[in-house]
């Protein structure tokens, strides 16, 4: 009969292992607790939730939320727009992005690293709000939806990462045959580069779809048609609605008593729903990442310098 | 070599980037800029200044595209782009309002809405950068100063330079002295309009149930000093300990009146929520937060703190938890600008189970006295742009909102096609939606007019609360019936407010000091002076009120502290003052 040989762990250890998990746990109830307030405040009475009643499980539940949810068809037009903008956007920097790590990658490109340098320049620096506006506006990108598709295609950040994958991962051997034998750089990149990078292409492919999930900040500022706009916006309407309606309630002395009866429906409607509205909208996202959860980890490794 | 071709890279891309830099001139004065594209196009821009005195010869008045008179305002249908915060009217271009006026005055609305203050402030700001403002722009709450800025700039229409086709708001102007020395600057200039509230409804008390009168054995009409209501309020919380006597929001800048009462109490007559200045009869401009009556005021809100009469959390309750408080009955003295509205809905008939608090005396101050709203928000609410192409036209709009055909026609459309003018047996007379409304989509004739209607605060400039004005006419008798019968046709509102004030008010003011228009070197001279002493005031404020400093040893330093400032401040407020007391 076979003995399994447990290591003796000596009381110091078992003092630290302790104290690791006592944080670790600590840390997980406070990453936990936000989730499942919003999943629970989302079948809540507002009001409740409002005045401080639900502190963990839904008091008063109800799916009035999430019925008036699944009836606001600006919503919906958000959903399709995000869906949209996310596939559409994600390959569009992918196609960027990938071929301009590899050609960084290229020990024989000349002027790499200046342009490198260059590149790495807009991280830290960038034209700001207004000129970026005017560039889009001058580009007739203003109110369409190449305004959320092509600026940003490349984040240097992901480019850097792709780039140190190239170089470290794809042998220069290889590249060499492909050459020898009479391959163009385009077909060595498509033929022999990219089957070779699918972990990058994912790690790449999460962080951009992630980023376009989220993305809102460009809609405000570019987008006036809301036929375009995607989830987030309407979301964030949602949220600041109810606050400006009381501080509009509360700060001006504009209103008839008529209008304010309706800016009380129209808040406590907004109260009523952004919960709902806020799993709706994370609901994909945090049903794919399990699945996705190991490309992530091991995206933060993956640029890095190896050897 | 690698050193050379490095030379030779930066040498090429410093070339490459001079020349980009060199590029950036761009184009001035494109066609598209802040106008309409159904119009003739003209090959040049003119400024608007230049094309209102070109089109002053007789011979040209022909060759005009506005009429000047009456309906259409426009010889051929024109289409203006109009911007603005959403607010309570989600589609602008849904509303009857936006159709009514491109059928009967030939000019065709395109509306783009901002979700809030902030998102609109972004936009304007890439629109001023831009040079494509849209023609007209409203529903805003945006500063006098910035906007006044924007003008100076070129950037907003000086309606001043249009009154000839505004007699309407040329008129309101020359009668109301008030109203045109808030609108205009040092140099003569209007660049944007305010709603006025001529006859505004009333706008704070404290209120309490009258079930809650019954239980705790007082009543408000009893009430008639500070220490009267001292004492109330500690009899309620003798009898019920777990109970919040009185309960108030005073966190931030905002939903503060509900103090107004007490402050007003103390002869703290202003109205805006931190600074409380005034002007005496010599015209001087005070600072009413270093008088004795605000230390005064300060000590009996401190000592209502210490002995648990004043909801501790008043200065961390959010509305919500506020109204939530109110709601579940834990509180017996509250708040609302709004009314009870706020909290309990919009069921008109509440009015009769509840009382209200609004005037009280004390050693500073002998006789009750209510202080009437501003009749202007400190803010800008309608601009147009002075590139539109069509300034005569959007003018003539917007100066038919000054009539009294006009101010109904924004707020409720036109008598016959959306509302019936209805008149009472106690000949009240208002305005009913009942045949017009879609009661299939809408919960309510209110919400239906709010969203297919009008726009909610967008055109509506010049405001007279006719339910005030029928209330106020109404005799003791005829008032206390309509609160105990209704009808529930929106009097209500302003039946209880003048029940209330009728008896405890010897007197309606208006706060000594007013809002006035401040140029814009006086106002970057004082932004940063007053920015931070408005900061102090509120911590100081809290500070004593919830005792973290003792009001009797720290008065000194506050004062000190507050007058650093005010001696910075005061100078351009009083000249502000003794502009507009030259102007009447």
């Amino acid at each position: 009969m076979k003995r399994k040989h447990r290591m003796k762990i000596g009381l110091r250890d078992r003092v630290f292992l302790g104290i690791v998990y006592f944080v670790l746990a600590v840390y997980f109830l406070l990453m936990l607790y936000p989730l499942l307030y919003v999943a629970s405040a989302s079948f809540s009475d507002p009001k409740a939730v409002a005045g401080g009643e639900m502190v963990l499980w839904p008091v008063r539940p109800s799916l009035s939320a999430y019925r008036y949810v699944f009836h606001y068809k600006e919503i919906w037009v958000g959903y399709a727009n995000t869906v949209f903008y996310t596939v559409a956007g994600t390959l569009i920097n992918l196609a960027v992005t990938l071929p301009c790590a590899y050609a960084l990658s290229r020990r024989d490109l000349y002027g790499r690293g200046v342009l490198l340098a260059l590149f790495m320049v807009t991280m830290y620096v960038s034209g700001g709000l207004i000129p970026g506006y005017l560039n889009l506006n001058d580009l007739g990108m203003v109110n369409t939806r190449w305004a959320l598709l092509l600026p940003g295609a490349v984040s240097v950040y992901n480019l850097i990462v792709a780039r140190t994958f190239f170089a470290n991962t794809i042998p220069w051997e290889l590249q060499e045959a492909a050459w020898l034998d009479g391959c163009s750089d385009a077909k060595a990149f498509v033929h022999i580069v990219l089957p070779l990078s699918a972990p990058i292409v994912a790690v790449l492919a999460i962080y951009y779809g992630v980023g376009h999930w989220n993305a809102y900040f460009n809609a405000m500022i570019y987008i006036r048609d809301r036929a375009l706009y995607p989830l987030q916006v309407f979301l964030r309407e949602i949220l600041t609605q109810g606050q400006f309606m009381a501080q509009a309630l509360q700060g001006g002395a504009a209103y008839t008593t008529e209008e304010m009866a309706v800016m009380i429906k129209q808040a406590d409607t907004a109260n009523m729903i952004k919960y709902a509205v806020i799993v709706v909208s994370a609901a994909p996202m945090m049903a794919v990442y399990p699945f996705i959860q190991k490309y992530f980890t091991k995206g933060v490794m993956i640029g890095s310098v190896k050897g | 070599m690698e050193k050379r071709s490095k030379k030779l890279a930066a040498l090429l891309l410093g070339t490459v980037m001079c020349i980009s830099v060199a590029g950036c001139g761009g184009q001035k004065g494109t066609p598209d800029a802040g106008g309409g594209a159904e119009t003739p196009q003209s090959t040049e821009s003119k400024a608007p200044a230049e094309s209102a005195q070109a089109a002053e010869t007789a011979a040209e008045v022909e060759e005009l595209y506005y009429n000047k008179e009456g309906f259409p305002i426009v010889k051929e249908p024109i289409t203006i782009e109009v911007a603005g915060v959403q607010g309570p009217t989600k589609d602008w271009g849904n509303t009857y309002f936006v159709k009514k006026v491109e059928e009967m005055m030939g000019i065709k609305m395109n509306c783009t809405t901002y979700a809030d203050a902030a998102t609109w402030q972004t936009q304007y700001a890439t629109m001023l950068a831009s040079d494509s403002l849209p023609d007209l722009m409203m529903q805003l709450n945006v500063s006098k100063v910035s906007t006044n800025m924007d003008g100076a700039d070129g950037y907003l229409l000086d309606f001043s330079d249009y009154l000839d086709v505004m007699p309407n708001l040329a008129k309101y102007l020359e009668s109301h002295p008030e109203y045109a020395a808030y609108h205009t600057t040092s140099d003569g200039s209007i660049y944007s309009l305010d709603k006025v509230n001529e006859v505004g409804p009333r706008w704070y008390s404290l209120f309490v149930s009258k079930a809650d009168e019954e239980k705790y054995g007082f009543s408000v009409d009893d009430i008639k000093t500070t220490e009267d209501f001292y004492n109330v309020l500690k009899s309620i919380k003798e009898q019920d300990p777990d109970v919040i006597p009185l309960s108030l929001t005073i966190g931030g800048e905002s939903g503060q009146r509900g103090i107004l009462t007490i402050r007003n109490a103390f002869g703290l007559t202003g109205v805006e929520n931190t600074l409380v200045m005034s002007v005496d009869g010599q015209g001087q401009v005070n600072l009413e937060n270093l008088s004795d009556k605000y230390r005064a005021f300060l000590t009996y809100m401190n000592r209502l703190w210490e002995e648990e009469l004043l909801d501790h959390e008043t200065f961390i309750q959010t509305t919500d938890e506020f109204e939530s408080k109110i709601a579940d009955g834990k509180v017996v003295f509250w708040h609302s600008w709004s009314g009870i509205n706020l909290v309990m809905g919009s069921n008109y008939g509440i009015y009769k189970d509840y009382d209200g608090l609004c005037a009280m005396t004390s050693e500073y101050q002998d006789e009750p006295i209510y202080t009437d709203q501003t009749p202007y928000t400190a803010a800008a609410r309608v601009m147009v742009s002075a590139k539109t192409k069509y300034p005569e036209a959007i003018c003539r709009l917007i100066d038919y909102v000054f009539t009294d055909e006009g101010r109904r026609f924004v707020l409720s459309g036109v008598e016959g096609e959306t509302f019936d003018y209805v008149t009472d047996e106690r000949g009240y007379q208002s305005v009913s939606y009942d045949g017009y409304w879609d009661q299939s989509k809408y919960a309510s004739a209110q919400e239906w007019e709010t969203q297919e209607v009008k726009i909610v605060n967008a055109l509506d400039l010049w405001s007279v609360d006719a339910s005030r004005e029928f209330v106020e006419g109404l005799s003791d008798g005829e008032l206390e019936a309509l609160l105990d019968e209704g009808p529930d046709n929106g009097c209500m509102y302003s039946g209880f407010y003048e029940n209330m004030i009728r008896k405890q008010v010897d007197k309606e003011i208006y706060a000594s000091y007013q809002p006035l228009p401040l140029s814009l070197e006086e106002a970057d001279e004082i932004s940063q002076p007053q920015t931070d002493m408005e900061l102090l005031i509120r911590q100081f404020r809290a500070q004593f009120i919830a005792g973290e400093k003792d009001i009797d040893t720290e008065w000194d330093s506050y004062v000190r502290q507050i007058s650093s400032f005010w001696e910075q401040i005061q100078p351009v407020y009083q000249a502000a003052q003794d502009r507009a007391a030259a102007s009447r």
